[in-house]
């Protein structure tokens, strides 16, 4: 499934990966995103490779977690929730810990750990909103270019009842300021293009067609490095990391680790149920009112 | 000395009635460096690349001789400020090709190693630490362009004035085969953004005004005229002295504070380290040598 959801072509210094599922606005489960990291991964390895180009297609870059998630623990929790511990608290907790050490905290330390220590220069290509962990992995990216103004990223984190992730906890208010971070993430607020601009995004591309955004950025990307000597920006990137690198290891388990339990009380799964539910309602409302 | 003093009302204030006193004559100036000057106008140091012909482009030496004046204008009690000025249009083009050729060595071999060694370490641990313990205001007066290591000095001061919106700076590291230098690695990310400093540094790309404006640049002069703007930022910078008033000794502490405050004192410390053994290894291999040679032949060039 993850294989024709995020492809890969290599075109000289370039890796290019692309998410491919515009239909489900490019959202990511958990296979899609330990499949990301594995095409990092490949990246890593190519001594070819100098850059590594994040695409996407349709309308959103990525909408974050695929809420199909949900219906894969339905029969896990309602087996627990029966209660097959004879009411031993401390059973029921280790079986819900196992649960979320699987579904949660070591797929998101791996994905943000293969970011953050991603040796090839990572470039985004924003065609559209990112949402959740997708948005945490363009934070953690070097570069970062945007379609239009219709551009903006989403860490509902607080309204999901998680906390930081994929190292926002640093990225963004490095890169945003403390305080406009503050408000976007507390808040769980769409971040703009007015505040993206200068600080994340560092070109406007103003087009419309995600097929042409893609295509014009690869050709600047060309052109932009045919003099360079490549080894010098692989070295630059390391300098420019290097203090940050060790603090965002630090964070990256700090942040998965202090989420587990609220994942363990179940809050964060109704949370997306509910969104899930609500996605339904709106979506059956659109079908009753065009029928 | 230092005491309460402020340009104002200080014992040196007193004594400085509009005539420019230096303490090296003219002879030894001309000894220092053909390409860069000093004066002392009251309580501001100014530091002047005066090669104009030649962009104010510079040999390593000049840049250690930049750093021996941040020094002498650092330990005098009745300086305020120091500027750096330059001359037309050009702040400075950099390191002069020439120069960083001279310093190739032959054989490769230890003593030629150990040069490159003393090459590479004189701008980035050398004259980086005079700006990075520099204890007076540093100002630039930006009168136009800025490449390479003249405009990772830039980079490095406190406050920089653009005469107008020509000016741009320029860190062609990954067009010369090596990498960020003289502190660029952490003040590009630091005043500018790391995405941007990505964006600047890894493609050799120029910053313009616009880059820079409110970041970088406090005011754009919109002048025409160098030698006007270098002293109209002078007259202003006394008459911002008279009016703020503030000792001396509180202008330092606050200084140290915020570039303690900040991590900026500890970063440039640590960069100097880290610059220094990242880019030695292409400097030995020798790419840098070989595109600084195409530069000087003319079959290379900076993207503009």
């Amino acid at each position: 499934m993850s294989q024709s959801k995020i492809t890969y072509t290599k075109d000289g210094p370039f890796f290019i990966i692309k998410f491919n599922s515009p239909e489900s606005l490019n959202a990511m489960t958990s296979q899609d995103y330990i499949h990301l990291a594995t095409l990092l991964k490949l990246a890593e390895k190519d001594p070819e490779v100098y850059f590594t180009v994040l695409q996407s297609s349709g309308r959103f870059f990525s909408s974050g977690a695929d809420f199909k998630f949900i219906s894969e623990y339905k029969d896990v929790l309602t087996g627990i929730e029966k209660d097959n511990t004879g009411g031993d608290h401390a059973a029921r907790e280790t079986q819900l810990t196992k649960v979320w050490l699987d579904g949660f905290l070591s797929t998101n330390v791996h994905v943000t750990d293969i970011f953050i220590n991603h040796s090839k220069v990572l470039i985004a290509c924003l065609n559209g909103p990112v949402v959740g962990l997708s948005a945490a992995i363009v934070a953690l990216c070097d570069i970062v270019y945007a379609m239009n103004d219709d551009v903006y990223m989403l860490c509902p984190f607080s309204r999901l009842g998680l906390t930081c992730e994929g190292g926002t906890s640093i990225t963004l208010p490095m890169k945003l300021g403390m305080n406009s971070t503050f408000e976007s993430l507390m808040f769980a607020q769409k971040i703009k293009m007015d505040k993206l601009m200068g600080n994340i995004v560092v070109k406007n591309y103003k087009l419309n067609d995600t097929d042409e955004f893609n295509k014009v950025i690869m050709e600047e990307l060309k052109t932009k490095i045919k003099t360079l000597y490549l080894p010098s920006c692989l070295a630059m990137k390391k300098l420019l990391r290097s203090s940050l690198n060790d603090e965002l290891d630090k964070m990256n388990s700090k942040e998965v680790n202090q989420a587990l339990p609220f994942w363990v009380d179940g809050v964060p799964l109704n949370r997306f149920r509910q969104m899930f539910h609500n996605k339904q309602r709106v979506r059956g409302q659109r079908a009753d009112s065009k029928l | 000395m230092e005491k309460n003093n402020t340009y104002k009302k200080g014992p040196d204030a007193m004594r400085y009635n509009g005539e420019r006193r230096t303490s090296l004559s003219e002879d030894n100036r001309q000894k220092m460096s053909k390409r860069v000057s000093y004066t002392i106008e009251g309580p501001i140091f100014i530091i002047k690349l005066n090669d104009p012909r030649h962009l104010n482009s510079l040999t390593f030496d000049d840049f250690v001789y930049i750093a021996m004046l941040l020094e002498k204008a650092n330990s005098d009690d009745s300086i305020f400020i120091t500027v750096l000025q330059s001359s037309a249009k050009f702040f400075s083009s950099g390191g002069k090709f020439e120069a960083v050729l001279e310093s190739k060595g032959k054989e490769d071999d230890i003593g030629s190693l150990n040069n490159l060694i003393g090459m590479i370490s004189s701008p980035n641990v050398f004259v980086a630490n005079a700006f990075r313990t520099h204890e007076k205001l540093l100002v630039c007066c930006l009168n136009g362009p800025a490449v390479g290591l003249s405009a990772c000095i830039v980079m490095l001061c406190d406050l920089v004035y653009a005469r107008d919106d020509s000016v741009y700076l320029l860190f062609p590291f990954s067009n010369l085969g090596f990498v960020a230098e003289v502190g660029s690695s952490v003040t590009l990310p630091m005043k500018l953004g790391i995405n941007k400093a990505n964006e600047h540094l890894l493609f050799s790309k120029p910053l313009t005004f616009a880059d820079l404006q409110g970041k970088l640049i406090n005011k754009n002069y919109q002048m025409e005229d160098t030698d006007e703007f270098n002293k109209q930022v002078v007259r202003d910078l006394q008459a911002q002295l008279v009016a703020a008033d503030a000792p001396l000794r509180n202008m330092k502490a606050m200084k140290r504070q915020i570039t303690e405050g900040t991590g900026y004192r500890s970063s440039l410390l640590r960069a100097q380290g880290l610059e220094t053994m990242t880019t030695l290894p292409f400097w030995h291999e020798g790419e840098p040598f070989r595109r600084f040679e195409q530069m000087r032949s003319k079959q290379r060039k900076h993207k503009l």
